[in-house]
């Protein structure tokens, strides 16, 4: 029996019954009982995660060890910058030459856009948009950069985002968990912050408009500021995957301050999606609702 | 330029919408370029992120149409005047849609005239 196991187990409440004779009225309010057994010290220990190789970024011996300070401090709100146009939200064009799954997806995405429907509409479906699309999410992102690590929180769907600046090496592949956002390591060269991130999960995670990657998915990012009061942040993208395209995917995007908002909860809720029409589930639903009688006004029923 | 209209509740216009703020995904399932409008008695507005949404009894000539409309953020809404008590359900109001190409009963939030006849968002 595992440890989470062991805990439900001990946990579970009795409730002592309430007078079960049907009665006008309210219902009175049971008694509550529980069991409460305690845990052995070794079951304690096993419940927490750990890796006992190094330590957490947020250990306070961690965050007070002797290290160089950052020459950059990318703490703030920011913003994607789409002063150029909307869908400067995408990572393509240009695009590397892809193998038949990214072809596939351009054609198969430009007959969807054509006929008025979704394609891989699974963020509609609340999968995470995973890196690098939560990046051009068209929602401020917090980042607070700490001596041993940045810690990014989107405004959509609160996507969580960890860069480890504190000297640790990427995970065991066999043992690390993939993750939309994936595992990411940053170091300075000079005034910039360059990141690498890889693990990533491939499920229901798409480039653009539904462009695959492979478990082979890595990117490098390289974070820089400027302006008078490094009011600019700019990200140069350099994304690789030997399985789904040629060489090396190119891109950089810019970010400004957003001095005047902050991240607030968010949650993806599945029912909630049913009546937002332009995803699958609202979509859908609205077809079962029928059709309208939407007509032009020579009386033909509209496309 | 398509005027449309649905039944007798409905008004036609037509009108370029920008793509919504807040978008977290593809918004070619609707008619951007059509604007439709509703007379709609409230069943439900929900102020939520990442999406507020309102479903709405639409008339249209003697039949009752339930539809769905999507919103942006409440982030965004604040910012043309909405609050989390802008609608109640009951409420009549007029809702500008841009429709959805399949021509279902849903659409893509643009403006809305309200029973005192204050306006938010895109109503011409």
């Amino acid at each position: 029996m595992d440890s989470n196991r062991f805990a439900v187990g001990a946990a579970i409440a009795l409730v002592i019954a309430a007078p079960a004779a049907a009665q006008d009225g309210p219902l009175e309010q049971p008694e509550v009982e529980r069991v409460y057994t305690p845990i052995p010290p070794e079951r304690l220990e096993q419940m927490v995660p750990k890796h006992p190789e190094y330590l957490g970024a947020l250990a306070p011996a961690n965050l007070q060890a002797d290290r160089p300070p950052a020459p950059i401090d990318l703490t703030g709100t920011w913003f994607v910058d789409l002063s150029e146009g909307f869908l400067h939200f995408l990572f393509g064009p240009p695009y590397p030459r892809f193998g038949p799954e990214g072809v596939e997806a351009l054609v198969d995405a430009a007959a969807a856009q054509a006929e008025g429907r979704t394609y891989r509409d699974s963020i509609g479906q609340c999968y995470p948009p995973g890196m690098p699309m939560i990046m051009t999410r068209v929602w401020p992102h917090a980042f607070i950069q700490l001596p041993t690590a940045i810690y990014m929180i989107s405004g959509f769907n609160n996507s969580v985002r960890t860069i480890f600046l504190d000297g640790r090496e990427f995970s065991d592949p066999d043992l690390v968990v993939p993750s939309y956002n994936g595992e990411s390591i940053g170091h300075f060269e000079g005034d910039t912050l360059v990141v690498e991130s890889r693990y990533f999960e491939t499920d229901n995670h798409w480039i653009d408009y539904g462009i695959p990657i492979s478990d082979e998915f890595r990117i490098i990012e390289r974070f820089t500021l400027s302006g008078e009061d490094n009011e600019v942040m700019q990200i140069e993208y350099v994304m690789t995957d030997p399985q789904m395209w040629e060489g090396e995917w190119r891109s950089t995007k810019r970010f400004n301050r957003a001095d005047y908002t902050d991240i607030n909860e968010a949650n993806c809720i599945l029912a909630y999606n049913a009546n937002l029409p332009g995803t699958d589930l609202g979509s859908e639903a609205a077809e079962e609702r029928g059709q309208s009688e939407l007509v032009d006004e020579q009386g033909e029923e509209s496309e | 330029m398509k005027l449309l209209k649905l039944g007798a509740g409905l008004l036609a216009l037509a009108a370029m919408a920008p793509v919504p703020g807040a978008a977290h995904h593809s918004y070619s399932m609707f008619d951007m370029q059509r604007t439709i409008v509703l007379d709609a008695e409230i069943v439900q507005f929900r102020w939520s992120n990442p999406h507020a949404f309102i479903r709405a009894n639409a008339r249209a000539g003697d039949e009752v149409e339930l539809w769905s409309i999507e919103m942006t953020s409440p982030n965004n809404l604040v910012q043309e005047g909405w609050t989390r008590r802008t609608l109640r359900q009951g409420d009549r109001v007029q809702l500008y849609v841009h429709p959805l190409r399949s021509g279902a009963k849903g659409g893509s939030y643009a403006g809305v005239r309200l029973a005192d006849g204050t306006t938010l968002g895109e109503v011409e």
